[in-house]
């Protein structure tokens, strides 16, 4: 076990620990109000940023706060829900253009890849280049 | 359209015709609906358009008096039933099959009766069934019975419930911590991309004479002369509102239904119609009126209660004794003390009854609470309760209503069903309840059950089985009979020949033989009864607010007596829940299912914007006025199929517009005077506009014995007996006497309400050219 894996936790241990039952932490994913878990597949895992997630909520709540308007604040500050996870084993280099490089975390989510992968066929077809397979074959 | 959609028959559309790709498609019930309860099959497709395993729930209400038995969930490969647990097992079997990428799925009975069904990791286009088996209980009546499924959830109000709008059209409910990890569903305002519905249900002929329906265009169809199938008339319907199925039956005999279990006991449930317990005693009542007025009351509803308590009010006579409380989250009344039912309190309460608005929250047991106030130091009184029940939190409210001691009667109103509540509530203190559509009329139904309370048609009743080994009754029976409403005796029996049911009361006995009944029918008397079992012991499940040692010590008691009661009868409840896991070939684990909530639409006749204040409440508005359509279902005529509609639904809905025949008698009904005569300025007037009145309610088929305006007939029967019969001429005293003997039952008359509402209205002095037009009538 790498020291990375030794914080991270699977579902049932999330629930266990924040005290909300692993049902409700996956409706809180879907609503965007907890981030999704650290990798996506067969090893789906969580770290001390999600259980402060729950934490905040939970506190939110009870402070007369509406899931609503906690998940409008967080979509106000993007950068926060991510900035802590642990720093990946690897980057994916993805070159876009002759002039332009974009890094992808190694351990994205495949739901998430599949978002930025959408992005970045859209900056691949407005920066151009002529080499079509350029998307399809980052290097690590 | 995909394979899959063909399969399924039809699936949800968007305006141009596109297919919605929606979780849940379809949602059907069907099964068996008997005068003691009702056998069903809900199955609900879900079919996944994601690219990545879904997790879908769905959030239903449950009806009155039901439990969840078992489901069975299919696939392609597969159908597994389910396993009945104790609800923390029942979750972690869900969880670890989530966990393992298995097709995992987990029926949970929350507070309040609502239900999650729960399905995770359906596959990137598969489709999965769910068929839940249910029993659920129905309102038996005197004349027959009515049964109420929930196809629409409907909001409700808690103080410390949060109201979200989301996104335009789209609200949420976010409740506080002490509701658990109930998941509710997103409301819609436009029911356009939600799960269709659709229903084929079996009512054996037995008893029924007529089936139909208030809510849904329906097909009836007579299958070998055994039973009756009806089904939807249409394709598909939204999910806007309840289903609601009423069957006239014609029998005025007591009815039992019976069987052996597996164990070899005969289970039996007995219906007693109330006119076999003898006649109501006239005796002066106490009652205090209490009207929700919560915002999502609004428009007819609020309209319709109203005018309703002011018909009441017309029935009482100088002896009774009332008050009227009406509640939102504040609660005003006529006092604080009971008024008398003479000129000076009907004069205070038509005072108090146009202030009276929709507005705010739904403070239930507040208004009750008021109400036992008003009443106090006395306690043999009645609460007449109108109200949308549409509360969440509900445990708190039971506790607080049986703990003031007084009887509720409750008239629900509304197109989703708080009807499950509402029975609990009449129940639990010893009152009776009717739920009604808002297509019929909420006046008519409170002046019949206002003639009811108060006046039981026997109390003080104790059963007893007899000729039979090990009798025992499996709930304590009520032991007051209220007109209308039959007696039903639950019980069971190891064996004997001529085994009887006797019912004894201070006045009289009765008793019904158990021999001669349908005896096919073990499995579902008893499953109706454990449903009966269940739902009460759920009602106390939670209501008690002490807390320390004592207060735990009851929860476990509750906790295990619940336990115990699913087990018994292999019953789901709130400590009980049922699970299934599917392992399919190469199903990965660790994978996170996307958890996506089936929203629903807003019931019909409840405004999105009373809920969630929003732009989109005038949109909401209109539509709700275009699914409500014509009001009146009619299907094609083919000689097989018949169809039915309310008799009362066509008028509800015009009773805005054009003033109907019972819109004017409500009216009437609410202008007789505390001494039971019509008002007018001199004494001749008052006597000629009494036989007016009398005379249309006698044309309307009321009678100082018969129809729902009989109390109001006996008070202008009286007025006219008590009059200075000197002072009408030999001609009018004849007419005078031929329209109170028609009144008393005699012979009929034989005019037309019409010819006399042609020259006078019913409010204004009538003109004495009408003692004319009377003899021309008669």
């Amino acid at each position: 076990m790498t020291r990375q894996e030794e914080h991270e936790f699977k579902l049932a241990e999330l629930a266990e620990r924040s005290g909300v039952p692993a049902r409700t932490i996956r409706l809180y994913i879907a609503k965007g109000l907890v981030p999704p878990p650290l990798r996506a597949g067969r090893d789906a895992a969580y770290g001390q940023d999600h259980l402060d997630a729950l934490h905040r909520i939970r506190e939110g709540q009870r402070a007369g706060l509406t899931l609503n308007r906690m998940r409008h604040e967080l979509a106000a500050e993007p950068a926060r829900s991510s900035s802590n996870l642990p720093e990946p084993e690897c980057w994916w280099d993805y070159p876009i253009a002759r002039d332009v490089r974009v890094n992808i975390r190694g351990d994205a989510s495949g739901m998430r890849l599949k978002k930025i992968r959408e992005v970045l066929s859209l900056l691949h077809e407005h920066l151009g280049s002529d080499d079509s397979d350029i998307i399809e074959e980052p290097m690590p | 359209m995909t394979e899959t959609e063909e399969a399924l028959g039809f699936g949800p559309r968007k305006n141009n015709g596109e297919p919605v790709r929606l979780a849940m498609q379809e949602l059907h019930l069907s099964g068996k609906v008997l005068p003691v309860g009702a056998r069903l099959m809900l199955q609900h497709v879900f079919v996944s358009g994601e690219l990545d395993p879904i997790e879908v729930v769905y959030a239903f209400a449950l009806p009155r008096d039901a439990a969840l038995r078992q489901f069975h969930v299919t696939g392609e490969g597969f159908r597994v039933r389910s396993e009945l647990k104790p609800v923390e097992e029942a979750e972690k079997a869900y969880e670890d099959g989530i966990e393992a990428g298995s097709l995992s799925t987990l029926a949970k009975i929350h507070q309040d009766g609502v239900v999650n069904l729960a399905v995770g990791n359906i596959r990137p286009g598969e489709t999965v069934a769910v068929q839940l088996e249910l029993v659920a209980g129905v309102n038996a009546r005197d004349d027959g019975y009515r049964f109420r499924f929930p196809f629409a959830l409907a909001p409700g109000y808690h103080p410390k419930a949060r109201m979200v709008e989301t996104q335009p059209g789209t609200g949420e409910i976010e409740l506080p911590e002490e509701f658990g990890d109930v998941i509710l569903p997103a409301w819609t305002a436009e029911m356009e991309g939600l799960h269709h519905v659709s229903f084929d249900l079996e009512i054996p002929m037995m008893s029924s004479l007529e089936v139909s329906s208030p809510s849904h265009p329906i097909s009836v169809r007579r299958l070998n002369g055994e039973s009756d199938r009806v089904t939807l008339a249409t394709e598909g319907d939204v999910p806007n509102r309840d289903l609601v199925l009423d069957v006239r039956t014609e029998t005025s005999e007591a009815m039992s239904f019976a069987g052996t279990d597996g164990g070899g006991r005969t289970n039996f449930i007995t219906l007693m119609p109330s006119a076999l317990f003898g006649e109501r005693r006239e005796e002066p009542r106490r009652v205090v009126f209490v009207i929700d007025r919560s915002g999502s009351m609004d428009g007819a509803p609020m309209r319709q209660a109203l005018a309703a308590v002011n018909a009441c009010l017309g029935a009482l006579t100088p002896e009774d004794r009332f008050g009227i409380v009406a509640f939102d989250d504040k609660v005003e009344s006529t006092g604080s003390s009971l008024l008398a039912g003479d000129a000076k309190g009907r004069e205070i309460a038509q005072g108090f009854l146009p202030t009276v608005h929709a507005r705010g929250g739904t403070e239930l047991a507040a208004g009750i609470e008021a109400a036992a106030k008003i009443i106090w130091p006395e306690q043999d009184a009645d609460i007449l309760l109108v109200t949308d029940g549409q509360v969440m939190g509900i445990d708190p409210i039971l506790f607080r209503a049986r703990r003031a001691g007084l009887r509720v009667h409750c008239l629900g109103i509304g197109s989703a069903s708080q009807d499950r509540f509402l029975t609990q509530l009449a129940r639990e203190t010893g009152g009776t309840s009717q739920f009604l559509t808002p297509r019929e009329r909420v006046d008519m139904a409170a002046v019949e059950l206002f003639s009811t309370m108060g006046r039981p048609m026997a109390s003080g009743v104790a059963y007893e089985v007899q000729g039979a080994e090990d009798a025992q009754l499996a709930l304590r029976p009520s032991g007051t009979v209220h007109a209308g409403n039959p007696a039903i005796v639950y019980g069971s029996y190891q064996s004997g020949t001529t085994p009887t049911l006797c019912a004894t009361w201070n006045s009289g006995s009765l008793t019904i033989p158990l021999s001669s009944v349908r005896c096919d029918l073990g499995e579902t008397v008893k499953l109706v009864q454990g449903a009966r079992l269940i739902t009460d012991a759920d009602a106390r499940f939670g209501q008690s607010s002490s807390g320390g040692i004592l207060g735990r010590r009851m929860r476990t008691r509750e906790e295990q007596h619940l336990e115990k009661l699913s087990r018994e009868y292999g019953l789901a409840s709130r400590r009980m829940a049922l699970v299934a896991v599917v392992e399919r070939p190469g199903d990965t684990s660790g994978q996170l299912p996307a958890t996506q909530v089936v929203p629903v639409g807003m019931p019909e006749g409840t405004s999105y914007g009373s809920y969630f204040p929003s732009s989109v409440s005038s949109f909401a508005s209109a539509s709700a006025l275009r699914s409500h359509g014509s009001g009146l279902f009619t299907v094609g005529s083919a000689s097989s199929v018949s169809s039915f509609s309310s008799p009362h639904a066509s008028e509800a809905m015009e009773a805005f517009d054009e003033p109907t025949a019972d819109d004017r008698l409500v009216a009437l009904a609410g202008a007789i005077a505390p001494d039971g005569g019509m008002p007018g300025r001199t004494p001749d007037q008052r006597v000629l506009a009494t036989v007016l009145a009398l005379t249309l309610f006698v044309l309307n088929g009321h009678t100082a014995a018969r129809g729902i305006f009989a109390p109001h007939v006996r008070r202008l029967l009286l007025f006219l007996r008590a009059r200075d019969s000197a002072q009408q001429n030999r001609e009018q005293t004849e007419i005078i006497e031929r329209v109170v003997d028609a009144a008393k039952g005699g012979s009929a008359l034989a005019g037309s309400s019409d010819s006399i509402l042609e020259e006078w209205d019913g409010k204004s002095d009538p003109d004495p050219s009408m003692w004319k037009r009377m003899r021309e009538v008669l």
